[in-house]
């Protein structure tokens, strides 16, 4: 089976029912993705699919119509998506293991609202758990990149 | 329950040290250093001066920072000790895990094991403070916990900075026919200010490495701190934010396999039937 990930195109041999995440970390190599849960309850796989966010862990392969992006598709540390230099500049991550789907949460978010009020943010961000209780400085790293992203940076 | 535990282990460990420990194998044995694990995995033209630091020709500066991070930031905090006395910024240096050894062990870790709190500094609470970081010594934990490892790392990893300093030093005074005394560091670079000459760490790194370390080692002055005691970024937030592969999870061995359990894809209900037959062939 054919899938695009990160605007590139490989040629899998997986089981239908294999959830997307195994295909991006075993199959395809991606590991950004992380799983926390594998039961769609924590976020650490997020991943996009034509620009929506899923949770990889609980989304069979086989059903997957569109490109696949993930945390390693949005930026690269040379040219770093606004959100994960906001999250940098906010020193967002501790352990670090959430915040790959933190992050692809953040960017759907984002480009759906522009300026988004707290609400929104916990709207978007309700799925994505952090057991580090990073909650405080995701708030103000989704802010700032808002501003990043409409100051066009 | 948990802490029932936790104190049965650390009985063990009390009483199996007055067997094992001080007793019957001697201070000698206790002061003698444990062999440089990154002897074995230096690159070339790298060259290492203690079990914390390794500095290649090319002067790319590694520091060890031996201890778990779990997002802590204890791989910056140590990082940070060993670059201060080494008078480099934290943005010029690699962090590096190293590998599993006994040189890496935590004495800190077993200090407050006894049954006193930790602000009691009572001559018995500091006694067997004492007594359990010479144990410490002898187990060769390399452990991560207790909120020990900043204590833990503290002196030690501020003499390996300091200690590499001043050996790089004595070998740029060598080199340049000059007084140690006249020298001074920043940036990774020593400096000569009367004849305007300067050498990279890097330079004189091998000739440094092959020296005796100092006998008294010379640590700065708390006034003099550039980097400690102050808000410092974490080495380790870009990989943090690009998905990089530093977790567990992410280890990739040649010829790894993967597995996984099978499960019925609808809720509530057992798989009827599983053809085991390829399964059971293997050999294990
Ligand atoms: S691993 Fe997918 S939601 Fe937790
Ligand atoms: S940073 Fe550790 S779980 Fe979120």
């Amino acid at each position: 089976m054919r899938l695009t990930v990160d605007g590139q195109s490989f040629d899998i041999d997986a089981d239908p029912d294999m959830p997307l995440l195994w295909a991006l970390r075993d199959l395809i190599g991606k590991t950004g993705p992380k799983f926390g849960c594998g039961i769609a309850a924590c976020g650490a796989c997020t991943v996009h699919v034509d620009g929506q966010p899923v949770r990889s862990c609980s989304l069979p392969v086989g059903q997957v119509n569109g490109a696949v992006t993930t945390i390693e598709g949005i930026g690269t540390a040379g040219r770093l998506h606004p959100v994960q230099q906001a999250w940098l500049e906010e020193q967002v991550a501790q352990c670090g293991y959430c915040q790959a789907g933190q992050i692809m949460s953040a960017v759907a978010l984002l480009d759906e609202v522009a300026d988004p009020s707290d609400a929104d943010i916990d709207n978007a961000m309700g799925g994505n758990l952090c057991r580090c209780g990073t909650y405080p400085r995701i708030r103000s790293a989704i802010k700032k990149a808002a501003a990043l992203k409409t100051a066009g940076l | 329950m948990a802490s029932v535990g936790k104190i049965a282990r650390r009985t063990f460990l009390i009483g199996a040290a007055a067997v094992a420990g001080g007793v019957a194998v001697g201070y000698y044995y206790y002061r003698k250093p444990f062999p440089n694990p990154l002897e074995a995995e230096l690159g070339k033209g790298e060259a290492t001066f203690n079990p914390y630091v390794k500095i290649g020709a090319d002067n790319t500066i590694t520091i060890v920072a031996p201890r778990a991070e779990m997002g802590q930031g204890i791989s910056t905090t140590l990082a940070v000790m060993v670059a201060e006395e080494l008078d480099v910024g934290l943005d010029r240096v690699k962090v590096e895990h190293g590998p599993a050894s006994y040189a890496y062990y935590n004495a800190a870790i077993l200090e407050e094991g006894g049954p006193f709190a930790f602000f009691d500094e009572s001559m018995t609470a500091q006694a067997v403070r004492s007594g359990l970081g010479v144990v410490g010594k002898f187990l060769a934990l390399q452990g991560t916990g207790g909120s020990a490892s900043t204590r833990d790392g503290f002196d030690k990893m501020r003499q390996a900075g300091a200690a590499a300093r001043q050996m790089l030093i004595a070998a740029a005074a060598q080199k340049l026919g000059v007084a140690a005394a006249d020298l001074e560091t920043a940036d990774g670079s020593i400096l000569h200010k009367p004849s305007g000459k300067s050498l990279t760490y890097g330079a004189v790194a091998a000739v440094a490495a092959a020296m005796a370390p100092p006998a008294e080692v010379r640590l700065k002055d708390r006034a003099d701190w550039k980097l400690l005691g102050k808000p410092q970024k974490r080495i380790d937030m870009l990989a943090k934010v690009t998905g990089a592969p530093i977790f567990g999870i992410d280890v990739r061995l040649p010829d790894m396999l993967y597995g996984t359990v099978k499960m019925s894809p609808r809720f509530w209900s057992r798989p009827v039937k599983a053809d085991l037959s390829r399964a059971e062939k293997m050999t294990v």
